[in-house]
């Protein structure tokens, strides 16, 4: 089979002969990859197993819960009370760590105002996630169960109360505590908003002790599987304990729930907000919902640079007549002309994805420097350019299929002489 | 001559059908941004219905004892924080809300009126409220402490909640009750239309409701505004921050100057605008050189009718014309199918904030660049096409 190493020679040979349209299809292929690799790797940087959650494939996130009666709904994060009870000892689970959503607060520094996101953790936290620590050590369960005052801070923390000098030892006074530091960790991007914080704090230390029983609070819970084959059991055996729970507030409503979630699922369930996603209620899951919009979307963004391809490409056709009717005067089969053109346009894609992929590391990496978005750090990995490749193939088929079937409509004869229309 | 063009375009349908696809689709884009920024533009020249300057918004955390619950001793720390907290030195007025303007704490709902559902969005004051924020009141009265004994709800509505809901009847005293929870309330005063989300959000009418302070049945709300005497020195969110933990130290308090939080949510805003413009920008010019070879290429495949129209008399000028009126035909057609699309989004009120004025001028701008593009695509191909010597055309065979 030389038949598409040959396709590829003819393909490249008309390329650089018709210089400007390659130019145009290559300008209109490369923008549309762009745009779409540089919002894949958006949502890669939000969904993907980036460290520290190197684990995120087997890991399963809870944090809302929701109650509905017959009037109305009311959904908030779980409470400690309920999740120390139920999902702590989850069996099946390999580890699960308990830890409070993100508080805001402000530190004053010699007349300096910091604003920090403080959030309280538990030691179990520390083993399922990767964090890089670049001074200390993470606190433990035991730490955490005797309310120590101390706290492990991110770098940009360590910046912003130290001016970059070692931390360790000393203490920061935050949310009227004040802790001391025990560990730094490199800066988590706050798109991984489950996990992100400026400065973490044994979840013991939180004032009072209301928080022990609530239901419902501002926590959240990480359940590492042994491998995502298990999630089907700890879903099952989770609905069945929320079951057995007591609704919270009976009065009011009748139904108590508290899903778990793929990272892919939670971020769906974020983005669409919709209330008729927990439970058993029939329909798309959040993230069936969420990957069918962003595939519609995707093919809507499509649409214009596709029509213009194919118009570009019926030109090129049409240009080429001569050529074609040699091909078929010489014996060559429509099926083999058509074959030649998708080739050729697959061809002209990838080399698009190509150019693509080169500019949108340029400006992702122009993104990250820029700082919009602190400690993120976007960049072209494998699993964005899969999808560049999957999105350049099927442009490709997309806007040479119209073009390769007028073309093999081509009269022999006609087209010899130049004169398709 | 445009018949003949026409006639010329009909002949070659199925090109010249791809080529209306691609206009429309591109009309549609730039219709889409420039709607949204003549949109903006218009929301931009609005009145705020309030004063931003010299405010500060104050998260409020309470040891959290989840969303509904609340304690006696909560209230009563919150009453607290507002009676001693206009003490503290700078502290013009202060008062509780559950959102305030520029952030991201909406609540919004719908409800019939007269046969008809209206928009509205909520908010909670405490009496304070209108001090702080400079609410400029048209009709009937703002909240006062006597309110604590009304057997109804009071709540104070904006001009545009007023009007969309109650029509040209006067609000003060009409009762309704809002989801969720149904209670009876009454209107007893209006305010200017306030916008919450700022000078770039769109106008939604707003029903502010009456927060009493000190009774145990009530939630306190988790934000404080406050407003600082002019001429405030830099330290002042400091020493206010510091003055009221001193009064309540279990709480800890987030500060935010209403100015920073509206050019936050100025950036926010135009950074999607921003985007899409971009990106609508490089497709425009996509499509400029996409029909630029399409052309390019209708030209040289020409050749011999060119030849025969120049041998029949027609100057440069009326082949570069026919080039160039040829495609604004297509392009022209492409604008009246699209024009005729977006009328429908008013007919069908598919987006009701959004005026038919708005749209028109949209579609207008949208109608003009598309033409230009055209124009710019076609100006070297029509170049091209005046190149040819009738005699070497009409040769060629």
């Amino acid at each position: 089979m030389n038949k598409v190493p040959g396709a590829l020679k003819i393909a490249f040979r008309s390329m650089l002969r018709r210089k400007f349209f390659t130019f145009v299809s290559l300008f209109g292929i490369a923008f549309t990859l762009l745009v779409l690799l540089i919002a894949a790797a958006f949502l890669d940087q939000v969904v993907g197993p980036h460290p520290p959650e190197s684990r995120g494939e087997r890991t399963l996130y809870v944090e809302r819960t929701r109650m509905s009666g017959e009037h109305s709904t009311q959904q908030t994060d779980s409470g400690y009370g309920f999740l120390d009870k139920n999902v702590r000892n989850l069996p099946g689970a390999e580890n699960v760590s308990l830890f409070t959503m993100p508080d805001s607060a402000v530190s004053y520094v010699d007349g300096r105002k910091i604003k920090s996101r403080l959030k309280r953790v538990d030691g179990a936290f520390w083993s399922i996630l990767d964090m890089q620590f670049l001074e200390g050590a993470p606190f433990t369960d035991d730490d955490d169960r005797q309310a120590r005052p101390i706290a492990v801070i991110s770098a940009g923390t360590r910046d912003r109360f130290f001016g970059g000098a070692t931390a360790v030892g000393k203490t920061i006074d935050i949310g009227g505590q004040r802790l001391r530091v025990v560990g730094v960790v490199a800066d988590v991007s706050p798109l991984r908003n489950l996990i992100a914080a400026d400065v973490y704090a044994p979840i013991g230390t939180i004032p009072g002790d209301a928080w022990r029983g609530e239901a419902q609070g501002n926590f959240g819970a990480l359940i590492l599987a042994r491998s995502p084959k298990d999630f089907p059991a700890l879903h099952t055996e989770l609905r069945a304990r929320v079951k057995r729970f007591p609704i919270p507030d009976p009065k009011n409503y009748t139904t108590f729930d508290v899903p778990a979630d793929s990272i892919f699922g939670m971020a769906a369930r974020g983005i669409l907000d919709d209330s008729r996603s927990y439970g058993d209620t029939p329909g798309l899951s959040p993230s069936a919902k969420l990957a069918l919009i962003l595939a519609v979307a995707a093919l809507a963004f499509m649409t214009l640079p596709a029509i213009n391809l194919v118009n570009v490409n019926l030109s090129r056709v049409l240009e080429r007549a001569p050529e074609i009717g040699v091909r078929r005067a010489f014996g060559a089969t429509r099926s083999r002309l058509v074959g030649q053109f998708v080739v050729e346009n697959v061809a002209l894609t990838l080399v698009g994805g190509i150019i693509a992929a080169v500019l949108a590391s340029l400006v992702l990496a122009a993104i990250t420097a820029s700082g919009v978005i602190p400690y993120v750090r976007l960049g072209v990995n494998y699993r964005v350019l899969g999808w560049g490749l999957l999105a350049s193939l099927f442009f490709g088929l997309l806007s040479g299929a119209v073009p390769a079937w007028r073309m093999s409509r081509l009269h022999p004869v006609e087209a010899l002489r130049g004169r398709a229309s | 001559m445009i018949g003949h063009l026409l006639k010329l375009a009909w002949r070659r349908k199925s090109s010249s059908g791809l080529l209306l696809a691609e206009l429309l689709a591109s009309f549609a884009v730039v219709f889409v941004v420039a709607t949204s920024v003549v949109f903006l533009a218009r929301c931009w020249r609005l009145p705020l219905g309030y004063e931003w300057r010299n405010v500060w918004s104050v998260r409020v955390e309470r040891v959290r004892t989840g969303e509904q619950r609340f304690t006696p001793e909560e209230v009563a720390g919150f009453a607290r924080l507002l009676r001693e907290g206009a003490a503290i030195e700078g502290v013009a007025a202060i008062a509780g809300s559950m959102s305030s303007p520029y952030d991201n704490n909406t609540s919004s709902g719908d409800r019939p009126f007269g046969g008809h559902q209206v928009q509205m969005e909520f908010t909670e004051f405490t009496d304070g409220a209108r001090d702080v924020l400079h609410l400029d009141l048209v009709k009937g009265r703002w909240f006062e402490p006597a309110d604590d004994a009304l057997p109804y709800a009071p709540v104070v509505v904006d001009e545009q909640f007023a009007r969309e809901a109650f029509g040209s009847e006067d609000p003060i005293g009409k009762s309704f009750g809002t989801p969720p929870d149904d209670r009876d309330e009454r209107v007893v005063g209006v305010v200017r239309d306030y916008r919450k989300g700022g000078e770039l959000s769109i106008p939604v009418g707003m029903v502010m409701r009456r927060t009493p302070v000190g009774r145990d049945e009530d939630r306190p709300p988790n934000l404080l505004l406050v407003r600082a005497a002019s001429g405030v020195d830099s330290g002042f969110e400091e020493r206010l921050v510091t003055r009221l933990h001193d009064i309540m130290p279990e709480w800890t308090f987030e500060p935010r100057a209403l100015e920073d939080m509206r050019a936050e949510s100025f950036r926010s805003r135009l950074v999607v605008l921003a985007l899409g413009a971009t990106i609508s920008g490089f497709l425009l010019l996509m499509v400029a050189l996409g029909l630029t070879g399409v052309l390019w290429q209708n030209v040289t495949r020409r050749t011999r009718e060119f030849g025969l129209r120049r041998a029949a008399g027609a100057s440069q000028g009326d082949i570069r014309r026919q080039v160039i009126m040829e495609v604004v035909l297509t392009a022209a057609f492409a604008l009246a199918i699209g024009v005729i699309l977006a009328a429908q989004i008013p007919i069908l009120d598919v987006v009701p904030f959004v005026g038919a004025g708005t749209i028109a001028a949209g579609a207008t701008i949208a109608g003009i660049l598309v033409l230009a593009t055209v124009v710019a695509a076609g100006l070297y191909p029509s170049v091209l096409a005046t190149r040819i010597r009738p005699a070497e055309a009409l040769r060629d065979e």
